[in-house]
């Protein structure tokens, strides 16, 4: 009885961990070199700000909402630690890019609790304020962050600093699920059901939106450390990505269900499914699509397991 | 002691409760009785913070205790189990029961069984609670309104979907509860079986007020079953439809031992022409679908459904019979519906007078074919007018009050001949005025029979020449003519609930 339940709480998130794994072993197949940790390293330091987008992408998810701002929130704190970075130095020019992020966050969750109004709608317009910031503070791409990338680049028991930070990030979810991880669940499973236990959703709201812009700041400055430069249109192109990563990690977008481990990994898969189409020397221009095309194969085999083990579990 | 002074609550034009005061004392099982609609839940939904209430006040041993959210009920220990229930679907039974009792999962994980298997409820308490039956989610919802360990407990209909076994070993736990700590129970329930036996004190409510409150062992069940209905106040007749039922008329609609997928089993049942057919029983006993079946939406699992309609341009004589496995357009050319609840089943409330009026039109017309804008427009104005409703036809339909909402939806059966009407409590949180325009449509509706379900059984009374009572499914009486009053009504319901039991 016990572990049918266990299984089905799990088995949601693995399509994301099998399909990394196959991916690698496809890249070793293909490339005919053996995985190694400089690989690895690799694609964790390449799949990092998309992994970390995923993050606050999927709490937002579970508790029963969505967060477009993600992207906007991205660019304007790469351009902020970029142009902040030669006057101020790199942690002041960090510490306010990350305040920049929270706020905006806040923001988000203000308009959509107080404002009522939708998340799909009040997050892109945060969007839309936040690369237009970013734009009118850098219209060129540009600037350098040299004295950052050191850092990053360093290496800790033999993983990369990237590969510790995300650690960090998990374990912290992992507490944050300790504590507010029931409220979170719950209003993302049925919001009057929950506020009929007595858990102040609105709360619950503006802390899951709030932590998300302070995640995508994060992200942003996990793509200015890879790009060591500032472009104030970056973050978009990791907005959508970000949710495909949620739902093919098992996170169900209706919210209330799945976890963030498996999206985390899925948000790798899709980085390594650029690697494999780009080392089988598909031309540039199908990359895309061919890519595109294993994210939807993988999301159906997804649909498919999950109904298979809830049909375990109702035998 | 639990008090409940002169509670009012409106929704709307809807009066749910005019006049409700209550008291509940430690250690002791207080009922909640009253017919469907007369404002019990209200109450419940009161007192567990759910619903602010217009007027009234709630006091703790005498000092006034403000109840304006479920996290200040929990403050004061009120739990409530909720009759439509408090549990998250997407997670499992412990995590349910540990977010409502603030416990880790794990603590929760070692007494969750044990308290679910002595209710009879065996089942895997990780699962997520969607995947659960309605019995085990009444237990869960139970067991964790229990766990939270309260001064005030609330059991709002629970026992609903419980067998015999179940309900004695519910309350039981309940007793036991009561002789470690002194808590207050308030139980809300249709069957008085479980008034009588259980309960130490009953408040009955009838209309939106509390008139009256008895100790149990005062009462015998057909008293009981006398206050809730009402009929010591009145002579419990009311004018039914005035006209004599169509005996000669030719059937337009039968059931014929149909069973659906949930409740309903075999169930036989016909509507002549001209005639008027009522459903009536308490809540939930197959009511909403028989209607569903009638009105050909599902297909019965048995039995064989039958509406006839007479051939397009023949006279009398020549009859078509239409069964449910016919076109949709055929079916929505013969069959009318109109539902009460008109946000989800009636109205586009964006939608133009036009549009909601012809909504069923357009689609019998089929996606690509041609609708004169200038005779639809010309027909939605010759509608209004008889149906006395000041509008203009481009008007939307959500700048028109409840009632008058419901009159233009009632003007979409004007527009067809349909040789079958399913009304599913037509006037719901209609007014007085509107109601009364309602009734006379449906008696003027020559052309066909009506079926008709209402939760107002002097609706049913009025307007019908038949009534069919339901009860688990089952049609259990019928009366018609001078036997359809309020108290045979009454009692056919209540009765047969008491009768249930007794033979389970």
């Amino acid at each position: 009885m016990k572990w049918r339940g266990w299984l089905s709480r799990w088995v949601p998130g693995f399509p994301g961990i099998i399909l990394i794994v196959v991916l690698l072993t496809v890249n070793i197949i293909l490339s005919g070199t053996m995985i190694s940790l400089g690989s690895i390293n690799d694609l964790v330091q390449v799949g990092m700000p998309l992994a970390v987008a995923t993050l606050g992408q999927g709490l937002v998810i579970i508790q029963g909402g969505i967060d477009l701002s993600i992207g906007g929130i991205m660019s304007l704190a790469n351009v902020l630690i970029v142009v902040l970075l030669p006057t101020l130095g790199f942690w002041p020019a960090l510490l306010v890019a990350m305040a920049t992020s929270v706020v905006a966050g806040l923001i988000n969750g203000v308009v959509i609790v107080y404002g009522r109004v939708q998340p799909l709608v009040a997050t892109l317009a945060m969007s839309f304020v936040a690369s237009g910031v970013a734009l009118s503070l850098l219209p060129q791409p540009g600037g350098s962050v040299a004295t950052g990338v050191g850092v990053y680049m360093g290496t800790f028991l033999g993983f990369s600093t990237g590969i510790w930070v995300l650690v960090v990030l998990l374990l912290l979810w992992l507490v944050v699920k300790r504590f507010f991880g029931l409220a979170i669940y719950a209003t993302g499973g049925q919001e009057h059901a929950a506020q009929r236990n007595a858990v102040n959703v609105n709360r619950v709201h503006l802390w899951a939106y709030t932590l998300s812009g302070l995640i995508a700041g994060l992200a942003g400055l996990a793509v200015t450390l890879e790009i060591a430069s500032g472009d104030a249109s970056i973050g978009a192109s990791y907005v959508l990505p970000s949710v495909a990563a949620v739902v093919l990690g098992g996170t169900s977008l209706a919210g209330g269900s799945g976890g963030l481990v498996g999206p985390v990994m899925a948000a790798f898969a899709l980085t390594e499914v650029s690697n494999v189409v780009f080392s089988t020397g598909v031309s540039s221009y199908y990359q895309t699509i061919v890519s595109s095309a294993v994210v939807i194969l993988g999301l159906a085999v997804a649909n498919i397991v999950k109904r298979r083990s809830s049909l375990l579990r109702q035998s | 002691m639990l008090e409940v002074r002169n509670l009012a609550k409106t929704y709307g034009a809807v009066v749910a409760v005019q006049d409700a005061s209550l008291a509940l004392t430690p250690g002791e099982i207080h009922a909640l009785v009253g017919a469907n609609g007369s404002g019990k839940s209200t109450v419940i939904k009161v007192l567990s913070g759910v619903v602010r209430p217009d007027r009234g006040s709630i006091r703790w041993n005498g000092a006034v205790i403000n109840v304006a959210s479920p996290r200040d009920a929990r403050r004061h220990g009120i739990a409530t189990a909720f009759q439509d229930f408090s549990l998250i679907p997407t997670l499992s039974s412990v995590e349910n029961c540990a977010l409502a009792t603030r416990q880790p999962a794990k603590v929760v994980a070692r007494w969750l069984d044990e308290a679910l298997d002595g209710l009879g409820a065996r089942f895997d308490v990780w699962a997520p609670v969607e995947t659960l039956t309605v019995n085990h989610r009444m237990v869960l919802e139970f067991v964790k309104a229990l766990a939270q360990n309260p001064q005030v407990l609330i059991l709002d209909e629970i026992t609903a979907a419980l067998d015999q076994e179940q309900v004695d070993c519910l309350f039981g736990r309940v007793r036991e509860q009561m002789s470690r700590r002194p808590v207050a129970v308030l139980v809300v329930t249709h069957r008085l079986s479980e008034v009588l036996q259980y309960c130490d004190r009953v408040t009955v409510m009838r209309d939106g007020r509390t008139v009256s409150e008895h100790p149990v062992t005062e009462l015998s069940r057909t008293r009981l079953a006398e206050l809730i209905v009402g009929e010591a106040e009145g002579s419990g007749s009311m004018d039914h439809a005035g006209t004599a039922p169509p005996v000669g008329e030719p059937h337009v609609a039968e059931l014929v031992q149909v069973s659906g997928r949930h409740r309903v089993s075999d169930v036989t049942l016909a509507v002549r022409r001209q005639e008027v057919v009522g459903v009536s029983g308490l809540q939930g006993q197959g009511q909403d679908e028989l209607l569903s079946l009638a009105a050909l939406f599902d297909h019965p699992k048995k039995g064989e459904i039958r509406i006839h309609r007479r051939a397009e341009g023949e006279s009398e004589g020549g009859r078509r019979t239409i069964v449910p496995r016919v076109s949709q357009r055929e079916i929505a050319r013969t069959v009318g519906y109109v539902s009460g609840d008109r946000a989800h089943r009636g109205v586009f409330y964006r939608r133009s007078l036009t549009d909601n009026l012809f909504a069923q039109a357009y689609a019998m017309q089929g996606m690509f074919s041609w609708i004169s804008l200038s005779r639809i427009t010309r027909q939605t104005r010759e509608i209004l007018e008889r149906l006395h409703i000041q509008g203009h036809p481009e008007q939307r339909i959500e700048t028109l009050s409840g009632g008058n909402q419901q009159r233009v939806i009632f003007g979409r059966l004007l527009l067809n001949p349909f040789t079958f009407v399913v009304l599913d409590d037509p006037t719901l949180g209609v007014d007085i005025h509107s109601r009364r325009a309602i009734h006379q449509l449906i008696r003027a509706h020559r052309e066909g029979g009506t079926l008709v379900y209402s939760s107002d059984n002097d609706e049913l009374i009025e307007l019908c020449h038949r009534v069919a009572v339901m009860f688990e499914g089952r049609i259990v009486e019928e009366f018609t003519d001078h036997e359809l009053t309020t108290s045979t009504l009454g009692h056919a319901m209540l009765g047969r609930t008491v009768q249930g039991r007794e033979t389970r």
